[in-house]
C-alpha cells in the first residue's frame, strides 16, 4: 500500500512538470542545437519543464501556432516577428535574443565565365538580377541604398535553384546554410563572392526565443525558466560541439532530411559564432541590443510609439549580464 | 671431394635461382607496367562508352516524358482551361509511361480561377488508379521550384530531385511554362520516379564489383552503393569528412568536375571501403545529372595479378628444371678438377714423374689438364737444369774463395808490423772484389834502416790473376832483398815474368826503399798509379813514370827516383780500385775525390788516413758492388830529434790509433824516449804503467763507434819535471772528477777504471783534465830526483 502511494507520489510529481511546446522556425538542423541539448541533457527537466520541440518548415508557421496558443514558445528572427506583430496586432515578448550577429548575406557569381556576371564589389550588383527572401526585403533595400544599387529583384523562396541555373546573378543566403550548400554542390569558393551584411555594417539580430506577451505576463517564471534552460543548452553545445552534432544528426536522420554531417557541422560552428562573440563586448549573448532593435524598427517603418523596447523585451532579457 | 662439388653446385644453383629470379622479376614488372596501362585504357574506353550509353538511354527515356508534357502544354495553350480538359490532359500524361507518377497543372496566380473552375490541380497514380485533387495551399506551390523556376527562367525545367515523403520514392519534376502573349498562363508538370533508372543501370553494369552511380545537378548522390549517402551526401561533403589529404583532394576535384564536365574519369580512394576505385561518368543532357560507374582498381588489375601468379609458378618450375643441368655441369667440372687437385698434392712432394689422367676434352677443363701436364714436365726440366747450374756455381765460388785465400795469405797483415819502431807508422788494406782481382801490397824491413814497400795490380781476375800476383810479389821481394835497388829489382822481375808469359798477363807495380835514418825514399814505378805524397794534410801526386807494367815485354829499363819523406809527411800508395771505384750511376771516384778526401780529413796516423779514404769510397759507392780490389798502403816515419826545435816543443810525440795492438808502439816509443833522456828504469816502469793505464782506458771506453780515432801522446822533460799530455777525440771524460775508489771493496763491486785512475793520481805529482775543441786532454806531471834531460 505504501509502495503504491509512493509510486503515485512520484507519478504526481512527474506529471507536475509543466508542459511546454517550442516551435522551431525550420526543419531540424544545427540552427536549433541548443534546444536539443537542453532537452537531451535535462536542463528543461531541471526547471521542471516537460518540453516538446516541434519542427518548422515550409508547411509550418511558428508564429501562427504561438498566436493560436498551440505552442508556448517559438524560435523566430527579430524582423519577421516585428512584421508579423504589426500585421496581426499580436504582442510577442522576446525572452532571449539568441543570435545577435546577423548571418544574412548575399552570394553572387564572380567567375564571369560564359558571359555570366563578374561581381567583385557590392556596387557591381547594379543592374543585376537578385533573388531576395520576402521577409528580408528591407535589409536588402538598406544595403542597396547604401551602395546605390538598382537591381532587378525576384522573390526567393525555399531554394536557390534560380541562382544555380544562372537565372539570377545573386541570391540571398544565410552564412550558416545556403553558402555552404553551394560549396557542397561543387561550386568552387572562387566562383562566388559573399557579401556579409554584418561586415557591411547592416546588423539585424536573428533568432530569439519568443512567447506571447500575455504568457510572459501571466507565467513569468515559466517563461524565464524555459529561456534560461535553453541558453544553458546553447552553452553546453558550445562546449561539446561533437556530442551536439551527434544529437543534431539523430534529429536529421529521423526526419530523413536531405543533409549531411559536414553541413550540420558548418551550421553549428557558424551559429555558435553568431551567438557567442569572438571578442568580448561585441554583444552580450541573450540580450537584444536596444540600438539594433531601434534600427530594425526604423528599417521596417514601424511607428516607434506603437512598440517599445521595454515592452517587447522581457525584463530579464534586458538586463542580461555577461 | 664432396665439399668441392657441393659448393660448386650450390653456387651454380644460386646463380641460376638469382638469375632466373631477376629475369622473372623484371618480366613481371615490365609486364605489369605494360598491362597496367593497357588495362586502364581498355577499361576507360569501355566504361566511358558505357556511361555515355547509359546517359543517352536515360535521356531518351526522359525525353519521351518531356515530349508528352511539351505536347500537353501545346494542347493546353489552345484549349479552354476547364477542369475537365486539364484533368484529361494530366491523365494522358500519367498514362503515357509507368514511371510517370503524377502531373500538375497550375494556373498563373493572376488567372481567372472562377472561369476555369480550379487554381492548381494535381493527379497521381494510386494502385493503377489516377486520382486528381485541387491543391490546398496554392501560395506555397507558386513558391516551389516546379512553378517558380519555369516562371522566371521562361523555359521548361527539370527540378531538383527530392524524396517524396509519402511514397518514400526519389522523384523529379519536369515543368513546362505556358506563356500567352508573353505572359505566364500556367505551368504543367509531370513527376517521375527514378527507381527504374537504378534497375536499368543494374542491367548495364559489368564486372562483379562495378557499381552504378547517379548524381543530381547539384552534385547530390541519388544512386550509390552506399545507401546512407543517397540524397544527403555530395562528393564535396564526403571530401569534408575525409581525414586523408589526398582523398580529400580527389573527392573535391570530382565534386567540381561532376557538375560541369560532359564526361570524366577519376581515380580516388573510396571513403566507404578500403580500396582505390575508378569512376567514369557522363552527363545526361536533358536533366543535367551525371550517370556513371565506379570500378574497384583491384578488379581492373585482377588479370595482371592472375598472370603474375602464373608467371611466378612457371619461373620457379623453370629454375628447378635448370638445377638438373647445373648439377650435371658441376659434376663434369669437379671430377677432373679433383683429379688435378690430387696430382698437385703429389707433385708438391717433388714427384714430377707422376702421369696425369688423360682427357679427350677440348674445353677449358681439357686445356687445364694439358697445361698442367706441360707445367709438370717444364718443372721437371727446370729442376734438372737447376741442379746442374747450382753445381757449376758452387765450383766457381769455391775457385774464387781459393783465389782470395791465395791473395790474402801472402800479404803481411799484422799491424803495427814493427812495434819496436815507434816512429814508423805503416798501415795497409786489401779489400777483394767479388771476382778477385790481382792486387797486392808488400813491405818488409830489409835491414835496421831500410824499409821496402810495394803495391801492385795484376791484369785479369780470379785464380790465374791471384797466382800471377803471388809469383810477382814473391819474386820482387826476394830480388830486392838481394839487389837492394828498386829499379834493378823491377828490371829483373820483368824479365823473369815476361819470359814464357803465355797468358799475356802483366803487373803494374810501384816499389821503393825508405831509409829510416835519412827518410830518403828511393822508388821505381812500373806502370802503376802515381802515389800521393801528403805533407801536413796537403796531398800531391808523384810524377807519372810513363813506364810499361811488368811482364808485358822483356828488357825494359826502369829507373830509380828519390824523395824525402820528412817528419809529418805520409806516402799513400793505392791501386786503381780506389780511383776507379764506381757508384750506381757508374761515376768514378777518381783522383780529384781522393785528393779532396785527404784534404778534408787531417790525420797523423796511417791507419786513420786509409780508413777515411775507405769511408769516403764507401759513401760514394752507396752500396754499389765494386768490380776491382781496393788496395792502399800508407807509410810515415818520425824521428824524435826534429821535434826538439823550440823551447816549448815537446821532447817527443807519438800518435796512436785506437787499436790495442798499437799499444806495443807506445811501449817502444817510451823506451826510446827513456833511453834518449836517460831515465832510470824505475821511472820508465812507473810512467809506462801510468800511460798504459790511461791509454787502455781511452781505447776501451772513449770511442763507442767503430771508426779509427787517434790518440796523441806528447812528452816534455825539462830539468826535473816530466810533463805528459794525452789527447783524444773520444766522448768527454774527466778522470779528476772520479771519486776515489773503495780500495777495500771486493773486486767485483769496484767501478771499471776506477782503480787505474786512482793509481795514476797516486803515481804522478799532478794530474789535470781539460776539454778543448771536442778533445779530452789529460796532463800529468812527474818530478824526477835528478835534473836530467834535453837541456843537459
Amino acid at each position: 500500500m505504501r509502495i503504491f502511494l509512493f509510486i503515485c507520489f512520484i507519478a504526481i510529481s512527474v506529471s507536475a512538470a509543466q508542459k511546454a511546446t517550442m516551435v522551431l522556425q525550420w526543419e531540424h538542423q544545427s540552427q536549433f542545437a541548443g534546444y536539443y541539448m537542453a532537452l537531451e541533457k535535462g536542463f528543461y527537466a531541471e526547471e521542471d519543464l516537460d518540453v516538446t520541440l516541434v519542427r518548422g518548415g515550409a508547411d509550418v508557421n511558428p508564429l501562427e501556432l504561438v498566436k493560436d496558443g498551440k505552442a508556448d514558445f517559438c524560435s523566430a528572427m527579430l524582423m519577421p516577428i516585428l512584421a508579423f506583430s504589426k500585421d496581426n496586432q499580436t504582442k510577442f515578448c522576446l525572452l532571449s535574443q539568441v543570435i545577435n550577429r546577423s548571418t544574412l548575406s548575399l552570394v553572387a557569381w564572380k567567375d564571369g565565365k560564359d558571359g555570366y556576371s563578374n561581381i567583385q564589389t557590392p556596387s557591381d550588383l547594379n543592374g543585376k538580377t537578385i533573388t531576395v527572401w520576402e521577409g528580408f526585403a528591407d535589409p536588402f533595400q538598406t544595403m542597396f541604398n547604401k551602395f546605390g544599387i538598382k537591381a532587378k529583384i525576384i522573390p526567393q523562396y525555399y531554394s536557390f535553384s534560380l541562382f544555380l541555373q544562372r537565372g539570377a546573378d545573386a541570391c540571398s543566403a544565410m552564412l550558416y546554410n545556403e553558402y555552404h550548400s553551394l560549396l557542397q554542390f561543387g561550386i568552387k569558393k572562387d566562383e562566388i563572392i559573399v557579401f556579409d551584411f554584418y561586415e557591411l555594417g547592416i546588423n539585424i539580430p536573428e533568432d530569439g526565443i519568443y512567447c506571447l506577451k500575455k504568457t510572459e505576463e501571466e507565467r513569468p517564471d515559466f517563461c524565464q525558466s524555459f529561456a534560461q534552460a535553453s541558453m544553458k543548452g546553447w552553452a553546453y553545445a558550445k562546449e561539446h560541439p561533437e556530442e551536439t552534432l551527434n544529437v543534431v544528426m539523430k534529429y536529421v536522420k529521423k526526419e530523413k532530411l536531405p543533409t549531411n554531417r559536414p553541413h550540420m557541422k558548418w551550421m553549428l560552428d557558424t551559429i555558435l559564432g553568431a551567438i557567442y562573440p569572438e571578442k568580448e563586448g561585441d554583444w552580450i549573448p541573450g540580450k537584444l541590443n536596444k540600438s539594433d532593435f531601434n534600427n530594425v524598427i526604423s528599417m521596417l517603418k514601424i511607428d516607434p510609439d506603437s512598440i517599445s523596447y521595454e515592452d517587447f523585451v522581457a525584463k530579464e532579457a534586458q538586463n542580461v549580464q555577461n | 671431394m664432396f665439399k668441392i662439388r657441393a659448393s660448386l653446385f650450390l653456387k651454380f644453383a644460386l646463380f641460376i635461382f638469382v638469375g632466373a629470379g631477376l629475369v622473372l622479376f623484371v618480366m613481371v614488372r615490365v609486364n605489369s607496367y605494360i598491362m597496367h596501362d593497357i588495362l586502364l585504357k581498355k577499361q576507360a574506353d569501355y566504361y566511358t562508352v558505357l556511361a555515355s550509353d547509359a546517359a543517352h538511354e536515360i535521356n531518351n527515356t526522359f525525353s519521351k516524358a518531356c515530349k508528352v508534357v511539351d505536347e500537353a502544354a501545346l494542347i493546353f495553350e489552345y484549349q479552354p482551361t476547364t477542369r475537365e480538359n486539364s484533368t484529361a490532359l494530366m491523365e494522358r500524361i500519367i498514362e503515357h509511361d509507368s514511371f510517370i507518377f503524377g502531373s500538375a497543372i497550375a494556373l498563373a496566380p493572376d488567372s481567372d480561377f472562377d472561369a476555369s473552375g480550379y487554381q492548381i490541380l494535381y493527379s497521381w497514380r494510386i494502385d493503377n488508379e489516377i486520382t486528381t485533387v485541387e491543391r490546398e495551399a496554392p501560395l506555397k506551390d507558386y513558391q516551389s521550384d516546379w512553378f517558380y523556376l519555369p516562371q522566371y527562367l521562361e523555359r521548361p525545367v527539370w527540378c531538383e530531385l527530392y524524396a517524396d515523403k509519402e511514397t518514400d520514392e526519389i522523384m523529379t519534376t519536369y515543368s513546362v511554362p505556358i506563356f500567352k502573349k508573353g505572359k505566364l498562363k500556367a505551368v504543367i508538370t509531370c513527376d517521375l520516379t527514378v527507381d527504374h533508372i537504378e534497375n536499368f543501370l543494374d542491367t548495364m553494369k559489368i564486372g562483379k564489383n562495378s557499381q552504378p552511380i547517379l548524381v543530381s545537378e547539384t552534385g547530390r548522390l541519388i544512386i550509390h552503393p552506399n545507401k546512407d549517402w543517397i540524397m544527403t551526401e555530395t562528393f564535396y561533403s564526403l571530401a569534408e569528412q575525409s581525414t586523408l589529404e589526398d582523398q580529400k583532394a580527389q573527392l573535391q576535384n570530382i565534386s567540381y568536375d561532376i557538375i560541369k564536365s560532359q564526361s570524366g574519369m577519376h581515380r580516388y580512394k573510396s571513403p566507404s571501403a578500403d580500396e582505390t576505385v575508378w569512376f567514369y561518368f557522363n552527363r545526361i543532357p536533358s536533366t543535367g545529372w551525371a550517370v556513371g560507374f565506379i570500378v574497384p582498381e583491384d578488379e581492373i588489375f585482377a588479370p595482371i595479378v592472375a598472370m603474375n601468379k602464373k608467371m611466378a609458378v612457371i619461373g620457379v618450375l623453370g629454375a628447378l628444371l635448370l638445377l638438373i643441368p647445373a648439377l650435371l655441369i658441376s659434376l663434369t667440372i669437379t671430377r677432373p678438377l679433383h683429379e688435378i687437385c690430387n696430382a698437385t698434392r703429389i707433385i708438391a712432394t717433388g714427384d714430377f714423374d707422376l702421369e696425369l689422367p688423360q682427357t679427350k676434352r677440348s674445353d677449358e677443363i681439357g686445356q687445364l689438364v694439358s697445361d698442367f701436364d706441360k707445367m709438370r714436365s717444364n718443372l721437371k726440366e727446370y729442376m734438372k737444369n737447376l741442379a746442374t747450374t747450382t753445381a757449376e756455381k758452387e765450383k766457381i765460388s769455391s775457385e774464387l774463395a781459393i783465389a782470395e785465400e791465395i791473395q790474402h795469405s801472402i800479404l803481411p797483415k799484422l799491424f803495427p808490423p814493427f812495434p819496436k819502431r815507434a816512429g814508423l807508422d805503416i798501415f795497409a788494406i786489401l779489400h777483394s772484389a767479388r771476382e778477385v782481382g790481382g792486387d797486392l801490397y808488400d813491405f818488409i824491413l830489409l835491414d835496421d834502416n831500410h824499409l821496402y814497400i810495394a803495391i801492385g795490380d795484376v791484369s785479369g781476375k780470379g785464380v790465374p790473376a791471384s797466382l800471377f800476383m803471388a809469383v810477382g810479389k814473391t819474386l820482387l821481394k826476394s830480388t830486392i832483398q838481394t839487389v837492394m835497388d828498386p829499379a834493378k829489382a823491377l828490371i829483373h822481375v820483368n824479365n823473369e815474368l815476361a819470359d814464357g808469359n803465355d797468358s799475356c798477363m802483366f803487373i803494374t807495380m810501384f816499389c821503393g826503399i825508405l831509409n829510416l835514418e835519412t827518410n830518403e825514399l828511393i822508388y821505381s814505378n812500373a806502370g802503376h798509379n802515381p802515389p800521393l805524397l801528403i805533407t801536413k794534410d796537403e796531398p800531391e801526386f808523384l810524377p807519372d813514370a810513363y813506364t810499361p807494367p811488368l811482364a808485358a815485354m822483356e828488357d825494359i829499363e826502369f829507373e830509380n827516383q828519390t824523395l824525402m819523406l820528412g817528419d809529418g809527411m805520409q806516402l799513400l800508395l793505392y791501386t786503381d780500385g780506389v780511383t776507379e771505384a764506381m757508384n750506381s750511376q757508374e761515376v768514378l771516384f777518381d783522383e780529384s775525390r781522393l785528393v779532396e778526401t785527404v784534404k778534408a780529413n787531417p790525420t797523423k796516423t796511417a791507419e786513420k788516413r786509409i780508413s777515411t779514404v775507405l769511408k769516403a769510397i764507401r759513401e760514394f759507392a752507396d752500396g754499389a758492388e765494386q768490380y776491382d780490389d781496393i788496395t792502399m798502403l800508407c807509410v810515415s816515419n818520425q824521428r824524435h830529434e826534429e821535434y826538439i826545435q823550440h823551447e816549448n816543443s815537446p821532447s817527443s810525440t807519438l800518435v796512436l790509433t785506437n787499436r790495442r795492438e798499437e799499444f806495443a808502439r807506445m811501449v817502444t816509443w817510451l823506451e826510446d824516449v827513456a833511453e834518449d833522456l836517460k831515465w832510470d828504469t824505475s821511472l820508465l816502469m812507473q810512467l809506462n804503467l801510468v800511460l798504459e793505464e790511461w791509454i787502455v782506458n781511452v781505447i776501451s771506453y772513449a770511442f763507442p763507434d767503430e771508426s779509427v780515432h787517434e790518440i796523441e801522446v806528447r812528452l816534455w822533460h825539462k830539468e826535473n819535471n816530466i810533463k805528459i799530455e794525452i789527447i783524444d777525440d773520444g766522448i768527454p771524460f774527466d778522470p779528476t772528477k772520479q771519486d776515489a775508489p773503495d780500495v777495500d771493496a771486493p773486486l767485483e763491486k769496484r767501478e771499471i777504471g776506477g782503480l787505474g785512475i786512482h793509481f795514476i793520481k797516486e803515481s804522478t805529482d799532478d794530474f789535470t783534465y781539460e776539454r778543448k775543441d771536442n778533445h779530452n786532454i789529460v796532463t800529468m806531471h812527474k818530478l824526477t830526483t835528478s835534473a836530467v834531460g834535453s837541456d843537459t
